[in-house]
């Protein structure tokens, strides 16, 4: 449409006409700048007196948040070295009645550091065995006993490359009171040993492991959650439209579609009009493709 | 092509900046846009400090809803609608808008019109129009609102937004007349 050339006239004189601004309009804008940013900073507990409920809700919040996690992740500490299921009790005793004969020979050893050291107790709890864990200052490994050791072998290695030439490695020996041979031992903790995995240098830390009676096996093995059981669980707890979409990517790279495993039995290739063209027709195939295997099937 | 992409994305890079609260950048904005929102303000308010109050006005409104900027289209025309609604919203809020409801008996003449006149020449012409004509006027001829935009900004009906303009367009045609002759 043709402008008026009034119109016109005063359009194109004035649409890009600049009036300076005086020095005095300059001071007030930035009086009204510091101003607000002043009220900024004092942020929301200047702007809102009530700040304190809302600190106080927050709290709340994150207490029960704190409390739903927690109960969801009862385990902890506990699931860090456990690998695989396991029905063995791991206990950690005060290591200083065991430990008297050994400690001032270590100590003799190092430049003021102390040495981490770690026992190894079997005992079979039903029989009440009770085996009591000796270390001996030998420069020669029993080969089984460090074959059931070897985890703590390596923490024992680690500090012994911090001592002098003179420091022995300090290993341990199962003497059990029941007549259990150092073979039972060794095949005992082959299968059901767990290390207790936290301990500090300058700590002793005693792991008595208990074997459970064949028959207690099946109360303890729950305890442990695997990860390829998490797994299933969370695949469970997808929804319906997740799990379609998961198969649709599958069919969109090539891959395996299961449709009947999510429950979809039938489908029809109605396609929403305001997805995307590319999109829409690759979910037309994918939904034809299956109906015509699914049909061919029957 | 590429100039106006890079105006923008200049100009999107102040708004940016803005949206983060900088200080240096508000006072950039300011810098930037000042001397042509004055003239828009001023066009409206028709006082120069009255306009410059409410340009500071606009600014600060500006600062507070930078975040509803979508990045789309002009960040200069943004602004400007800002400007615009803040001196109509003075305008109204000091004195009710003149609203003529005769319309125009007769209409402006249709030809081409040519001048010398200075931009300060014209404004001064706007300047000394009723009101409710200046408003319109300044919305359609200039800024390119519709009657109904207009109507909608004003409060007024459509019909009264075409008499209104009619009115102004026969008033400055006639003040335009007088002063090219008494420039010659």
């Amino acid at each position: 449409m043709k402008k008026h050339p009034i119109d016109e006239l005063f359009a194109r004189k004035l649409a890009e006409h600049r009036q300076e601004p005086s020095q005095k309009a300059f001071e007030k804008f930035q009086a009204r700048l510091q101003e607000k940013q002043t009220k900024r900073r004092g942020g929301v507990f200047a702007i809102n007196r009530n700040w304190g409920y809302y600190a106080a809700a927050a709290g709340v919040v994150a207490a029960l948040t704190i409390g739903i996690l927690s109960q969801h992740n009862p385990d902890n500490g506990k699931m860090a070295y456990s690998g695989k299921p396991t029905n063995v009790e791991t206990v950690e005793k005060p290591a200083a009645p065991v430990n008297q004969d050994s400690a001032p020979a270590i100590a003799g050893t190092e430049t003021g550091k102390k040495v981490n050291t770690v026992e190894q107790m079997p005992s079979a709890k039903l029989t009440n065995d009770i085996a009591i864990a000796k270390r001996i200052h030998t420069p020669v490994k029993t080969s089984a006993i460090d074959e059931t050791t070897s985890p703590i072998e390596e923490s024992t290695d680690a500090i012994a490359q911090n001592q002098t030439e003179e420091t022995q490695h300090t290993l341990l020996q199962a003497e059990t009171l029941t007549g259990k041979t150092a073979a039972d031992v060794e095949t005992f903790s082959d299968e059901n040993s767990s290390i207790a995995s936290k301990y500090n240098i300058g700590e002793t830390v005693v792991v008595v492991i208990t074997p459970i009676a064949p028959g207690e096996e099946t109360l303890t093995q729950p305890l442990v959650e695997t990860e390829s059981s998490v797994e299933e669980k969370a695949e469970k707890e997808k929804s319906f439209l997740a799990k379609l979409y998961g198969e649709y990517k599958h069919f969109k790279y090539g891959e395996k579609v299961d449709l009947k495993g999510i429950g979809v039995k039938d489908a029809m290739a109605k396609v929403d009009e305001g997805l995307f063209k590319e999109e829409r027709e690759d979910v037309r195939d994918f939904v034809q493709r299956r109906i015509g295997r699914i049909q061919r099937r029957e | 092509m590429t100039r106006i992409l890079s105006l923008f994305t200049n100009e999107y890079d102040l708004a940016r900046a803005v949206q983060r609260q900088d200080s240096k950048a508000q006072t950039r904005l300011y810098e930037k846009f000042a001397s042509k929102m004055l003239a828009v303000c001023n066009r409206y308010v028709g006082d120069k400090m009255e306009a410059e109050d409410v340009m500071i006005e606009g600014f600060m409104k500006i600062f507070d809803k930078i975040d509803q900027f979508t990045f789309q289209g002009s960040f200069e025309g943004w602004v400007r609608r800002i400007m615009i609604n803040e001196a109509l919203m003075y305008v109204r809020s000091k004195k009710m808008i003149a609203v003529d409801l005769e319309y125009a008996i007769e209409e402006p003449n249709d030809s081409a019109f040519s001048t010398d006149l200075e931009a300060e020449d014209l404004m001064r012409l706007i300047d000394q129009l009723p009101e409710g004509y200046r408003m319109v006027f300044n919305l359609y001829a200039i800024e390119g609102y519709n009657h109904q935009e207009i109507g909608e900004l004003l409060g007024i009906s459509e019909g009264t937004s075409k008499s209104q303009l009619s009115r102004a367009r026969t008033l400055l045609q006639s003040k335009l007349m007088k002063l090219e002759k008494s420039v010659i």
